[in-house]
């Protein structure tokens, strides 16, 4: 039997995602490859994106997310049926950014080749706004410290919830709590020291 | 979330716009599928599931146990490290921690001052420059002690802003950081990783979470970052006082301290099976704080000088006491006080008997009032509150203490401003007006810029309200800050680990504490350069004053109370054998507490004075230079590395037996003991 999950596939109500994820994880459990790849296709482009937006670095993102995925396949036999995959997915995913960093010794991010990979990126030309106001916004991100990043990224881009970041990193659903507020706040903070014009004027409210 | 984020609506835009846009390589599941592998099979684990969580439980606590054991020490700012001309002139404590014992040896030999191990010069990197390399100094050197070698197991230093620091991991029992706390230096981000993993590379496995404590506790300055229920213990190394030739400088001047926190830090550390930080021992606390039995003076200060060989060195060196003290008040007599207890009631006081050893010292210090006194108390959190208004009702002050529970977080300033705006109200020109701070350290909330809440200390303590601190608990615990703020409110600082302790000193010291008979106390020994070949001041190393402060009567100096005494202790060694008539003198100056105006006196410092036996000298000189010893291997003097501690402990039964109502003489021996169990000597024996 083979899975295939396409992007709407994605979009269909939470239970029904629960019930196929809980089937796609027993499958991978006996091995097979079809269904890990239908999580790959699922939570690739989540976790590469945390990936990317944690380290501004496209190839380290890249080299990140195969290790994240092939540890995942190595150790699902031991993913706890009913527990949540994503946050299992991008808790192997953030120790592996760790580890690898830890072992590399290296530099959080090279804002060189950040840009040099930014421009690289596909867009038309009334992309070019839209390409700025990104750029801004991943600058503005890169000024926070990395557990307010994580916690951000974690929240807004993939979509997690508190509890769900908690269990990813091990941390307090509390220190989860404090370090989006206090992410919120530096970005804020950001822009206004910027004083640049925003598509997206953020101002206090 | 409880309440939405102003920029939530701006943040989910963004992100759903990145969402759109950042996609994994569309080659990601190809080039994984070939290098998926063989899985990890459960097996019986999976029939066995408790087995499986009992061995990841293994596995988390082995991680958690080897992350308790590595404590980080962040040193600062070399430019903030004290009164040191030169700071290279420190001879120990930005450098001495990477050496070989050879190394040690050398340096101990070398009688300090120009010794500088450049060696083992540590490998730097610069604000701005972002992380580079930072090569770990230690585990690289041989010795020949595996407890040597574990203290000693990482050292990294960085050029952090204006100054410089030092991160040593060290094996104290659980994590501490150490910082030399000048509050207006940040370490970035990377520059605490780049530290974070070049303590990974010396073999340190943590999981991602403790790395981003680790991380977080580096950067230290900022007290909202770091999670309230870590270990945070801050000391600061003052350095080691070298030997220095009196043709040089003839002069030593220091401030008096009468502070007994370092001691009283030791004994709980000890006690609770832990060798304390060696940045945690200051000598002169040790010292002062057992009684040294000097007869009562006549005038304000009266000087004692003796000593005799020492018995530590065999290099033909004396070690010369030189004591001051103060004329005992009996609680009767002293001045009618106006004091504010300011409590800190935030969450961590809660743990251990924090709060009970408080609450009791505060019972203490209750039963010692008198009529005329007023005793007012505020507690502090996240906001100051008044628990008690000043009264003379001491029986609704008892029973006001349990009115005191721990809740929140840590807001001194707040806690502070209260408690001085209440003294200030009651304030009585003809009493002793007092604010006594509480507290186990942590300031993690109000304003930052501790320079701010020093200079308002200071300004109060000019207009007469003065400020004690009293330090209790440890996890947490800010040695640096409470020192600080005692200093800048001419008060004292005590460190409060027992109940007994909490009684003492708030309760049968409190005289001391309260009545206060010389300001700006200072000494100055004057070393003749004719019959004086080197001398060392031991200890007093934050307390150094410039020469030309000791006339200079604007320099903040020390706080003497009624019945204090301060003790230093030299290290003298003479130019020639035959040696005979004075040598020296010391000076002793303080300002009228009333009248602010300056006295002097001063003593000659005559051979007779010391040059003699070590076993002819006096019980309580022989048991000081015990403490001496033993605070010198605790605080890893390199030249005492060679001084084994059972001399230090025989030395030390003969007199202790000699001194009576020597109860905490005999305590200070089984502390003796104990550090020997714990190993706090196997690196120097």
């Amino acid at each position: 039997m083979t899975f295939t999950l396409s992007k709407a596939d994605s979009a269909t109500t939470a239970v029904e995602g629960l019930v196929d994820e809980t089937r796609i994880v027993e499958l991978c459990q006996d091995g097979d490859r079809e269904a890990f790849r239908s999580i790959v296709e699922r939570y690739g482009d989540t976790l590469y994106g945390a990936a990317f937006l944690m380290s501004r670095d496209h190839a380290f993102a890249e080299d990140m997310v195969q290790q994240a995925f092939l540890r995942a396949w190595k150790s699902i036999p031991q993913f706890k049926a009913g527990t949540n995959l994503k946050a299992w997915l991008v808790r192997i995913l953030v120790n592996q950014v760790m580890s690898d960093r830890r072992r590399k010794r290296l530099p959080q991010e090279s804002l060189d080749s950040a840009y040099a990979s930014a421009s690289d990126e596909p867009g038309g030309m009334d992309a070019v706004l839209e390409s700025e106001r990104q750029e801004e916004v991943r600058t503005a991100l890169q000024s926070i410290d990395e557990g307010a990043r994580k916690a951000i990224v974690l929240r807004y881009f993939a979509e997690m919830t508190v509890p769900e970041i908690a269990e990813s990193l091990g941390w307090a659903e509390g220190t989860v709590k404090s370090r989006i507020h206090r992410g919120l706040r530096k970005l804020r903070e950001h822009f206004k020291s910027e004083q640049r014009e925003m598509k997206f004027a953020l101002e206090e409210s | 979330m409880a309440r939405q984020e102003p920029m939530e609506p701006e943040i989910n835009s963004w992100f759903r716009h990145e969402r759109e846009t950042l996609h994994a390589p569309s080659d990601l599941w190809d080039s994984l599928e070939p290098n998926l592998g063989a899985q990890n099979r459960p097996g019986w684990r999976q029939l066995f599931g408790f087995r499986w969580v009992a061995v990841r439980l293994t596995v988390r606590a082995a991680s958690i146990a080897t992350f308790i054991f590595v404590g980080l020490f962040v040193m600062l700012a070399i430019t903030d490290v004290g009164p040191f001309a030169d700071p290279r002139e420190r001879f120990v404590s930005d450098s001495g921690y990477g050496m070989s014992r050879e190394q040690w040896d050398q340096l101990g030999r070398s009688t300090g001052g120009s010794a500088q191990p450049t060696a083992t010069a540590a490998p730097t990197f610069s604000a701005g420059q972002g992380p580079a390399v930072v090569t770990p100094l230690l585990g690289q050197t041989e010795t020949d002690s595996s407890a040597f070698r574990a203290r000693q197991n990482f050292q990294a230093t960085a050029v952090v802003g204006p100054g410089q620091g030092n991160v040593i991991v060290m094996p104290d029992g659980g994590l501490t950081l150490n910082s030399s706390f000048n509050w207006n230096t940040r370490i970035t981000r990377d520059q605490a990783e780049a530290l974070v993993n070049n303590a990974l590379a010396n073999g340190y496995g943590v999981t991602a979470e403790e790395y981003d404590l680790l991380v977080e506790e580096i950067m230290v300055g900022d007290w909202s970052r770091v999670p309230s229920d870590l270990r945070l213990t801050y000391f600061q190394d003052y350095g080691i006082n070298p030997f220095v030739d009196p043709s040089d400088e003839p002069f030593s001047t220091f401030a008096m301290d009468v502070d007994t926190a370092s001691y009283t830090i030791t004994r709980s550390y000890l006690e609770s099976g832990r060798i304390p930080p060696f940045e945690s021992v200051r000598i002169e606390e040790f010292v002062n704080y057992f009684d040294q039995g000097y007869s009562q003076p006549d005038g304000t200060f009266g000087i004692h000088v003796d000593g005799s060989s020492n018995p530590y060195m065999d290099d033909g060196s004396f070690l010369v006491r030189i004591g001051v003290n103060t004329q005992e008040v009996s609680n009767f007599e002293r001045s009618a006080s106006n004091i504010v207890l300011v409590v800190d009631t935030s969450g961590s006081m809660r743990q251990g008997n924090r709060i009970a050893t408080v609450r009791h010292g505060i019972q203490s210090l209750i039963d010692q009032l008198q009529p005329g006194d007023t005793i007012g108390i505020v507690a502090y959190n996240n906001e100051a509150s008044i628990i008690l208004s000043p009264t003379s009702d001491f029986r609704a002050a008892s029973h006001s203490v349990d009115r005191l529970v721990p809740e929140g977080s840590t807001n001194v300033q707040a806690g502070l401003r209260l408690g001085f705006s209440l003294a200030n109200q009651h304030f009585g020109e003809d009493k002793t007006n007092h604010v006594i701070l509480l507290s186990d350290g942590v300031a993690n909330v109000g304003t930052t810029d501790s320079n701010v809440l020093l200079s308002q200390i200071s300004e109060y303590a000019k207009d007469g309200i003065s400020l004690s601190t009293v330090g209790v608990g440890m996890s947490n615990y800010n040695d640096v800050l409470l020192e600080r703020l005692a200093n800048n409110g001419d008060g004292s600082y005590a460190y409060i680990d027992t109940f007994d302790q909490a009684e003492k000193t708030l309760g049968s010291d409190l005289t001391g504490l309260l009545e206060i008979v010389a300001l700006e106390g200072k000494i100055q020994v004057e070393f003749d350069p004719e019959m004086v070949d080197e001398y060392r001041l031991v200890g007093y190393e934050n307390r150094a004053l410039a020469t030309e402060d000791f006339r200079d009567d604007s320099v903040d100096a020390g706080e003497v109370g009624a019945g204090h005494s301060v003790t230093a202790l030299y290290e003298v060694k003479m130019r020639a054998e035959d040696i005979g008539g004075p040598i020296g003198t010391i000076r002793v100056r303080w300002l009228d507490p009333d009248s602010r105006e300056a006295s002097e006196v001063a003593q000659t410092i005559h051979t007779d004075d010391f040059a003699k036996p070590f076993e002819s000298a006096s019980p309580r000189f022989r048991f000081t230079s015990s403490v001496m010893a033993f605070a010198e291997v605790l605080r890893q003097n390199p030249r005492f590395i060679e001084v084994s501690m059972l001399e230090v402990i025989a030395a030390l039964a003969g007199a202790a037996a000699d001194i009576p109502n020597n109860a905490e003489e005999q305590e200070f021996l089984s502390l003796v003991n104990k550090a020997r169990e714990l190993g706090a000597f196997t690196g120097f024996n």
